[in-house]
């Protein structure tokens, strides 16, 4: 009955672990993917100012949000992103707007990817 | 580096654990489902020890999974005898009443070869001595022999030796064994008394077992080589 008792206790535990990755794992790139969303808008309006504040903005926010990935995540999937996120404020600074727009681009892919990658769907089971 | 030492100490840990939790089962003759799992665990506990880029959950979590499952199918087997034979598989007779069933020997890709073997290991060189040889769920065999090529025992001799119990060790090694003592239903009074019969102390002792009917044997550690 003991072991019967452990063997649900894990069962549980694993469940929880799953949950809370998933539950943050998605409050955090919504967040991440909202704050893309303004920086393009800033972008197309032409108001590079702010365009540069959110980016710089993104950044510091990209490394709070994602602390906790690596626990359940492989890092090599996250320094890729990191990597396009660290240039976006580089590139505005340089002027290179047009290779700014697509680096935005890129790494929005790379967020969503990383998202849907993590959700138990049948896809990603098989 | 750091991080590999670390990881190691931590999976390390958790497999002792998760060993200890599936209990002596799986330290002894394995039941294929056993054999499954303890093959996955090993597995799947060395990748994120060399990997330092993975996660050190995803090795833990299908630990924790197998764990769990292997002790609600333990506990199903239990309850339930025909998960029993299905997850366990059940025995089989391959030597029936002294005749060699080879049919249930091909139906388990046994040899005669591989027969004769496992009955050299037992002691057994001759198969007309074997009544009955069967083959466990964990894959081993049992054999039953002819009663003319069984060994005697006290009752075939009308014989009735004495029951002693089984002989514990006491003192290991300058240790007193607390457990040793009181299976043998003694105490330390009477370990005193022996160490005053030996003039010796319990640091002095290599080895002393005892019985129930308290005779003992002692061996010091100056007569070690």
């Amino acid at each position: 009955m003991k072991r019967l008792i452990v063997a649900l206790a894990l069962l549980l535990t694993v469940a929880a672990l799953c949950a809370v990755s998933l539950l943050s794992l998605q409050r955090n790139m919504d967040d991440l993917l909202s704050q893309m969303e303004e920086m393009e808008e800033a972008y197309y309006r032409g108001d590079m100012n702010v365009c540069l504040t959110l980016s710089e903005d993104f950044v510091e926010e990209f490394s709070e949000k994602t602390q906790f990935f690596p626990f359940f995540m492989r890092h090599s999937d996250l320094t890729k992103i990191e990597e396009s996120v660290v240039v976006l404020p580089v590139m505005l600074r340089s002027g290179e707007d047009a290779h700014w727009i697509s680096e935005l681009a890129k790494c929005r892919n790379q967020l969503e990817k990383l998202s849907d990658m993590e959700m138990p769907t049948l896809q990603n089971i098989l | 580096m750091a991080i590999t030492a670390v990881r190691t100490v931590i999976i390390y840990i958790f497999i002792i654990t998760a060993m200890r939790i599936m209990g002596k089962r799986q330290l002894g003759e394995l039941q294929p489902a056993e054999l499954v799992v303890t093959l996955l665990i090993s597995d799947l506990a060395a990748v994120p020890m060399q990997e330092s880029g993975m996660p050190l959950l995803n090795g833990l979590i299908p630990i924790m999974m197998l764990v769990a499952l292997e002790l609600l199918l333990s506990a199903l087997m239990m309850k339930v005898p025909f998960f029993h034979r299905l997850i366990g598989g059940k025995a089989k007779i391959v030597v029936n009443d002294g005749k060699i069933d080879a049919s249930a020997m091909k139906g388990m890709r046994l040899t005669v070869d591989d027969l004769m073997e496992t009955l050299r290991q037992q002691g057994t060189f001759d198969i007309t001595e074997v009544q009955y040889a069967i083959v466990e769920a964990n894959g081993k065999i049992s054999v039953f022999l002819k009663p003319q090529a069984r060994q005697a025992t006290c009752g075939d001799l009308n014989r009735n030796p004495p029951d002693n119990g089984i002989p514990m060790v006491v003192v290991s090694d300058g240790r007193v064994s607390q457990w040793g003592l009181s299976v043998c239903g003694l105490d330390e009074s009477w370990l005193s008394d022996v160490l005053a019969a030996n003039t010796c102390t319990v640091k002095e002792i290599f080895l002393l077992t005892a019985d129930k009917s308290r005779q003992y044997t002692l061996i010091r550690k100056e007569q070690c080589a």
